[in-house]
């Protein structure tokens, strides 16, 4: 982990405005001993996993942390539990505010993983996609940042490491797929990801779309969202390992908008889950 | 919003799923009938806290403070003809939020219904910690008043000049308070650190702290007031669509002297609460004038 010289020798005695968090002694102890952070959109989800980690369905029996921020976590044993909100920009900056907290504290060899949803393309709904490169929307693999108005790219690879024991940690009868492939950050559900159903008229076509989607395959992408560029440019200039498992919501290729129920969906986000969990119990 | 603007695309579904609100259009969407203004802003502690400050001022007795339809990602509010949503940090996700809320508007049949937007930011060309100012003009890091979009992997630029009626209304009236109500620019950035000039990001630093202090002289002499980090995706949508909209920036940092945001939770609730409770005299006296 490598944080910025500026502040590294910071007194770690000030208030994170975007965790809603003071640090102090108490506060850094709590997160001193974290080696992975689970990465989730909604608080909805975090909590959800949280209660499986720590073996319980009572929400209250879990201390809620960064409360009155836009984020929301738990900590279980050695595993933080946070959620990122929606798009790169909410992910970025919460890397930046919860890297510090956990420099600061100690956890210097702590990973990081997203755990969510995606769209699929041209894969089967259901299959969970574990990401090597993130792309950015045009099809650079890397993020773009613009500092005072000049534009620099970054790299986006996922740590291989961290991926092949996601991988290795998976049985062989997993009633569904898990894939190595490369992920699409958009920074738009709509226009953004091709789709034809937003507010806003696309200037693409059908063909276009067409023409996009064999452009991606033939990059080897397997699913869209929204955060993968994010977090790998940031844990990759940061020295953190990282990735993303994702699972395919439904298939691009096919269609626009998710409606399945909410029963099926939830069993999809569980897949996520379950890889996720799998990874933990060997790492 | 002038429905003629509205992808023609969605006038032909069949049933239009709003995915995140957690609406579709074949529901029952009566109780959106008497809609004339929707509220945007970040975050669900905030949103709470404009549809009480809302409810208390217009004494609406039935709002009991539980959000409305799917909770998962935003939280909204109904109060009375006053809609109140969180969008969530950053363009990505107010996209999301702007795109659904604009169909629904569509469904209900309400193309009169005006957008507000109150978000903190940070402040620079005399803004001070707890002012506000309305965003007459949303510009992107390279100062131009442009929103960059990449779609079907080709890239975009959407205009971000908007009809600023709204934005003179509102003015009109806070002045009547005779409350330091600013009026200027906006950048709108993708991340609160190195997009906004801040040098306490975690990330190793790529500019010069006179890099920074460049940054933001050039961003006065164009009269910005604020930064935050929806500014540019709120204008050029609200633009695409002619939707009847205004972005108020409160200013929680006065970005000329720190980088650091000063307040805890209990001021930021003042100052916050402040702006909710003018923006909610406002509307109360629009309603009242319609009737």
């Amino acid at each position: 982990m490598k944080i910025n010289s500026y502040i590294k020798d910071q007194k770690p005695d000030f208030y994170i405005y975007n965790l809603n968090l003071m640090l102090t002694p108490d506060v850094l102890n709590k997160f001193s001993n974290i080696k992975h952070v689970f990465l989730q959109g909604s608080p909805d989800r975090v909590t959800k996993f949280a209660c499986k980690l720590a073996n319980t369905n009572n929400t209250n029996q879990l201390e809620k942390l960064f409360v009155g921020s836009n984020y929301l976590g738990y900590k279980v044993n050695d595993v933080l539990l946070i959620s990122h909100g929606m798009g790169n920009t909410s992910m970025i900056t919460l890397l930046h505010s919860l890297s510090k907290v956990l420099y600061y504290a100690g956890s210097h060899d702590v990973k990081y993983i997203r755990v969510g949803t995606s769209g699929g393309i041209g894969i089967e709904p259901g299959s969970v996609i574990v990401t090597d490169t993130a792309f950015m929307p045009n099809l650079v693999p890397g993020f773009k940042i613009s500092a005072l108005g000049r534009d620099v790219i970054y790299p986006t690879g996922m740590s291989y490491e961290l991926n092949q024991k996601i991988l290795k940690a998976q049985p062989y009868d997993l009633p569904f797929k898990v894939l190595l492939g490369n992920s699409i950050a958009a920074d738009d559900f709509y226009l953004g990801q091709a789709r034809f159903d937003g507010a806003i008229t696309p200037e693409y076509t059908q063909f276009d779309r067409e023409e996009y989607f064999k452009k991606l395959q033939a990059n080897d992408i397997y699913n869209f969202e929204m955060e993968s560029t994010a977090l790998a440019s940031f844990c990759n200039r940061a020295d953190i390992e990282a990735t993303m498992i994702a699972v395919t919501l439904l298939d691009r290729l096919k269609e626009d908008q998710i409606c399945v129920t909410k029963e099926i969906l939830d069993s999809y986000a569980e897949r996520a889950i379950t890889v996720a969990t799998n990874y933990l119990k060997v790492a | 919003m002038n429905f003629e603007k509205l992808n023609p695309y969605i006038k032909q579904l069949k049933v239009d799923y709003l995915y995140h609100l957690g609406i579709d259009s074949s529901m029952d969407l009566s109780l959106f009938n008497d809609l004339e203004y929707i509220i945007f802003t970040r975050s669900d502690r905030d949103i709470l806290l404009f549809a009480s400050i809302f409810a208390k001022e217009n004494n609406i007795r039935e709002f009991k403070g539980y959000p409305i339809f799917k909770t998962e990602r935003f939280h909204m509010y109904k109060i009375g003809s006053v809609l109140a949503i969180s969008h969530g940090i950053g363009s990505p996700s107010l996209l999301i939020c702007l795109n659904e809320i604009a169909k629904l508007v569509y469904h209900i049949n309400r193309p009169n219904v005006k957008f507000i937007k109150i978000s903190p930011a940070g402040g620079i060309g005399g803004a001070k910690v707890g002012d506000l100012s309305l965003v007459d003009l949303a510009l992107n890091g390279k100062l131009e008043p442009l929103f960059h979009s990449i779609e079907c992997g080709r890239d975009y630029a959407y205009s971000t000049i908007m009809d600023n009626s709204l934005l003179h209304d509102i003015a009109d009236f806070l002045n009547k308070f005779d409350h330091n109500v600013l009026i200027g620019s906006a950048i709108g950035s993708a991340d609160f650190y190195e997009e906004q000039a801040r040098i306490d990001g975690f990330l190793p630093l790529t500019t010069t702290v006179e890099d920074r202090d460049l940054f933001l002289q050039k961003a006065i002499s164009f009269n910005v007031k604020t930064l935050n980090m929806e500014a540019t995706a709120f204008a050029s949508f609200c633009n695409e669509l002619m939707i009847s909209a205004c972005a108020v920036d409160v200013i929680v940092v006065d970005r000329t002297h720190t980088d650091v945001v000063p307040l805890t939770e209990d001021k930021q609730h003042i100052i916050m609460s402040n702006a909710f409770n003018l923006i909610s005299k406002y509307i109360a006296s629009k309603l009242s004038a319609y009737k």
